[in-house]
């Protein structure tokens, strides 16, 4: 953690980002957000953005410190030191990206990187969770092709896999 | 997507170091924690643009953090930083403080409870539909001065339905008076036929509201909400039946002092201003003195404005109130300067109120002048009825009230006036409503046209005019008249009269009071120096009858608080909220009264008959009843708060411990009564008494991520079946939490059963105040507590 400063409007800051176990060293000003600087500054195209900033359609979820987050709320200067996952650093063989494969877990597809850093982080964190405790979890992500059935067959499956340790 | 508004950060090490920045940058600071709410506002912007923080103070940098969830002697202690997530998952706030744990784990949608804290939780800015409107760029009443009523008149599904809130701000017509009137405390009294009260209301800040109520220019009713939905309200009328009521009931309405402090003030001037100002000492218990060169009391009211405007007999009354039942004294004939001097008076008197108007008209500089009369001496001469022949075609000079009364007042004489001025109409400086009279009965206008010479030819006078065009704006933002070269033109006439403009007389005032451009010296409080004070025109040039009001009142304050040392009466702001109910059939379209008023030919047929008329009881309390008392419906959001209520939480801040209950408030943009460099740090629930169970309830569109249409906790312990303790409160419903003692008196004490808890739901019902659009709220309240009470009893 840095020292405490105030910054001017054109003071920019130097924070450090491990995204995806990779250390990034990026300047941001002090009103950025998460989203800006993991999409635009960095490139992380997965991050998706639906409710233009409103905090309601989590499809711009990373996993912050092991939590699931909308990085359209999150201060880019809060993020220092911080350790962060897109859908990016997934390995593709994890049972989520290969159960929404299977279910067909989307149609346009917009809206899945959310969905599944949502679903990971949800069982990351809970070893095997019900399915209420699925949809609750799941349930700040908006899936405007109207997938959900889909994308809960997947995170359901993903669930038994992961518990029997089949990965 | 929109970016963030810019901003300073600073990460807080300690409380104290957050505190201590917040106190530097007082309310331009603000404390940021989990932030989900603050950077919404921060990316929409939907705030008044001066109400932004500069600098953000990060919370979570604090160490040791403030994120903890313990139970220390019986009592449950959670940091202020506390995510929502990681209570409602908390085994121990699950098992004992169920409301708790099921409000935060209803919070919003999951990933904002992983990053939204308790404490922003029960902080965040309460958000009504029109506030969350995106490019929601106007004002609404919280907003800040000037705000309409908007929810009130608009779609109101999502707001209030317990009534409005009076929040610290004025109401629209309040800001638009000078004077601030509480007209909707007014028309209240109005709407039910108190007219007494109402009379003693608009007494206390103007003492002649028979004059304002018929030639004051109503910035009220221009400011007044109901301008959106249909026709503003007709205040001035309604102020011109008090007043009128006032003046019949003198004996009753006007008493003297019951005490006298024992020190003399002078007022020099019976205008508007002075008389104000002796109304209020004498009021106080001062001896009070009026100097007036004239004969009589009233200023312009009795020299400058016609009879048709402002009948002379009223004005007559007022010296009589003033004089025989007030018990204030009169010197007329007596100008300062002349039949005695200011330093006298001063010398003689333990304060003097210098209020003599603006009487002296602006000369124009041109050749002829000697030729041109001036408008307030015409005027004086007409209501003195001293007035000798007058020509048949008057040209008049000049843009302004005087101008126009000039006019209308030779019209009424027979003679034909046309109103020359070198700007276009929509420059005149002139009240709209006098100008409309003025051309509806005849006047005619000549615009864009300047006097530059005049000159007596064969019993005539000669004006020769030139032609004007607007350019670019001068000084007084207005744009400034450009002479067109060759335009010149002559006007023939009997008569010339103008009116371009008065100032204050002030040859007879020591030079010591007076700054480098020969103005009073005069601050604000109407201090001018030694025991003088002054206001009105003679300050501010000339103004309305309302602003010499205000002057009068504000110099009778300052005069006070100068020979008293009383000082100012401390204002504190409120943090009471005061919940109004809502008449819900204001919010009908319901046509303006009309005001009775003669025809222009009718008119003009009389210089002393009144062209407006007042309005009768029935009349004026009928138009109360359009009245919407302003108010603000928003619904407050939070659904922590009301687990918190129910529990009997204390809010622990870096000053002090406030009981959750007066925690919130509805003052414009706030919350919560926490001052700017206050914020919270713990929140403290004791621990429930055995057996009591509290439990939680929300109804949203969305269920995990909307706002609520309606939450409901409640808390009950039960013995043997019957109901010892019971707290129900909801949220949602009104601007802060919204707690329902008649539901909890009812079931109090009595034997647990469902068809009691039914009827305890139902007594909701009996206190709604349900807005047009909002009904449907009622019934889903009743529906929540009736299913958290049940579900705290099974």
């Amino acid at each position: 953690m840095q020292d405490n400063y105030l910054v001017t409007n054109n003071n920019l800051r130097n924070i450090r980002l491990k995204i995806n176990g990779r250390t990034f060293e990026v300047t941001v000003a002090p009103h950025w957000t998460l989203y800006q600087v993991l999409k635009d500054q960095l490139g992380f195209t997965s991050i998706k953005d639906m409710c233009l900033g409103h905090g309601a359609c989590g499809s711009c979820t990373v996993i912050l410190d092991g939590r699931p987050v909308l990085s359209c709320l999150t201060l880019a200067v809060d993020c220092d030191g911080k350790t962060i996952e897109t859908v990016e650093g997934i390995d593709p063989k994890h049972p989520v990206i290969e159960t929404f494969i299977k279910h067909h877990a989307f149609q346009c597809g917009y809206c899945t990187p959310g969905f599944v850093m949502t679903a990971k982080a949800l069982l990351d964190r809970k070893k095997n969770p019900t399915i209420e405790e699925i949809i609750e979890a799941l349930s700040g992500n908006i899936c405007r092709c109207g997938a959900y059935q889909l994308i809960l067959n997947a995170v359901i499956e993903a669930t038994e896999r992961l518990a029997k340790g089949n990965r | 997507m929109r970016s963030l508004r810019r901003f300073d950060y600073f990460n807080a090490k300690s409380v104290e170091e957050a505190a201590s920045i917040l106190a530097k940058y007082r309310g331009k600071a603000w404390p940021i924690a989990g932030g989900t709410d603050l950077l919404t506002i921060l990316r929409f912007q939907p705030l008044p643009e001066e109400s932004y923080p500069e600098i953000l103070v990060n919370l979570k940098t604090i160490e040791p953090g403030i994120e903890y969830i313990r139970e220390e002697d019986g009592v449950l202690k959670i940091g202020a930083l506390a995510r929502l997530e990681d209570i409602a998952k908390n085994p121990l706030v699950r098992e004992k403080y169920t409301a708790l744990a099921e409000a935060c784990s209803r919070a919003a949608s999951p990933h904002l409870r992983e990053m939204g804290t308790i404490g922003g939780n029960i902080c965040q800015i309460t958000r009504c539909w029109y506030f969350r409107k995106e490019d929601n760029r106007f004002y609404c009443l919280r907003k800040g001065p000037g705000g309409k009523a908007w929810a009130l008149m608009g779609d109101n599904r999502y707001h209030s339905i317990f009534g409005c809130a009076k929040l610290d701000i004025p109401e629209p017509c309040v800001y638009g008076c000078p004077n601030d009137t509480n007209i909707p405390l007014i028309m209240k009294k109005v709407k039910v036929g108190n007219i007494e009260e109402a009379a003693e209301v608009l007494l206390d800040v103007n003492p002649i509201p028979f004059v304002t109520g018929r030639v004051c220019p109503h910035r009220c009713e221009e400011q007044c909400s109901r301008n959106i939905l249909d026709e503003p309200l007709a205040i001035r009328a309604i102020e011109r039946f008090l007043g009128d009521y006032i003046l019949e009931n003198a004996d009753k309405m006007m008493k003297p002092p019951e005490t006298s402090v024992g020190k003399k003030v002078a007022i020099i001037g019976a205008g508007p201003a002075g008389l104000t100002a002796a109304y209020y000492l004498r009021k106080l218990g001062y001896e009070v003195t009026i100097f007036e060169r004239e004969g009589s009391a009233g200023g312009v009211l009795r020299y400058g404005i016609p009879p048709f405007r402002l009948p002379k007999d009223i004005v007559e009354k007022i010296g009589e109130i003033f004089r025989d039942r007030l018990g204030i004294n009169f010197k007329f004939n007596t100008t300062v300067g002349r039949d005695t001097s200011l330093k006298e008076i001063m010398t003689n008197f333990d304060a003097v109120f210098l209020a003599i108007g603006a009487w002296k008209e602006i000369m124009m500089r041109i050749p002829g002048e000697e030729l041109i009369e001036n408008g307030l001496d015409f005027l004086k001469k007409v209501n003195t009825s001293s007035l000798e022949k007058i020509g048949k075609k008057v040209v008049v000079i000049g843009g302004g009230n005087v101008a126009i009364d000039v006019a209308r007042v030779l019209l009424r004489l027979g003679a034909e006036p046309t109103i020359i001025y070198r700007r276009t109409e929509r420059e005149m400086p002139a009240l709209k409503e006098g100008v409309r009279a003025a051309v509806e009965e005849g006047v005619k206008f000549e615009f864009l046209t300047q006097p530059i010479r005049a000159e007596r030819k064969d019993g005539k006078i000669i004006l020769t005019c030139i032609k004007m065009r607007l350019g670019p704006p001068d000084e007084t933002g207005r744009p400034a008249p450009i002479p067109v070269e060759g335009s010149e033109f002559e006007l023939e006439c009997d008569a010339i009269i103008k009116a371009v403009g008065e100032v204050p007389d002030l040859t007879f005032i020591p030079p010591e009071f007076l700054d480098e451009k020969g103005k009073l010296k005069c601050d604000e409080t109407g201090y001018v120096g030694g025991n003088l004070f002054a206001g009105g025109d003679v300050v501010t040039g000339p103004a309305t009858v309302i602003e010499a009001i205000a002057a009068g009142r504000r110099a009778a304050a300052s005069i006070d608080k100068f020979l008293t040392s009383r000082g100012d009466p401390e204002k504190k702001p409120s943090v009471e909220v005061r919940l109004e109910r809502v008449d819900v059939s204001s919010l009908k379209k319901m046509a303006r009264i009309s005001i009775p008023e003669l025809l222009p030919t009718d008119r003009i047929k009389s210089l002393e008959v009144e062209d407006i008329l007042g309005i009768s009881f029935e009349e004026a309390t009928k138009e109360a009843q359009r009245c919407l008392n302003c108010g603000c419906v928003m619904a407050h959001p939070s659904d922590v708060a009301p687990a918190l209520i129910v529990l009997g939480a204390n809010i622990v801040t870096n000053k002090r411990m406030i009981p959750i209950e007066k925690f919130f408030t509805a003052s414009g943009l706030k919350s919560t009564i926490l001052e700017p460099d206050e914020m919270v740090i713990e929140i403290q629930v004791p621990a429930p008494k055995p057996g009591t169970k509290s439990k939680f309830m929300k109804f949203a569109l969305r269920e995990s991520i909307d706002f609520p249409i309606a939450n409901c906790a409640a808390l009950v312990r039960c013995k043997d079946g019957v109901i010892e303790d019971v707290k129900v409160c909801l949220n949602a419903v009104a601007p802060i939490p919204y707690r329902a003692t008649r539901v909890e008196e009812h079931v109090k004490g009595k034997k647990v059963d469902e068809r009691l808890i039914e009827e305890a739901a139902e007594k909701i019902v009996e206190e709604a105040n349900p807005l047009p659009y909002n009904k449907y709220k009622v019934s889903i309240v009743k529906a929540l507590i009736k299913r958290t009470v049940l579900a705290c009893i099974q």
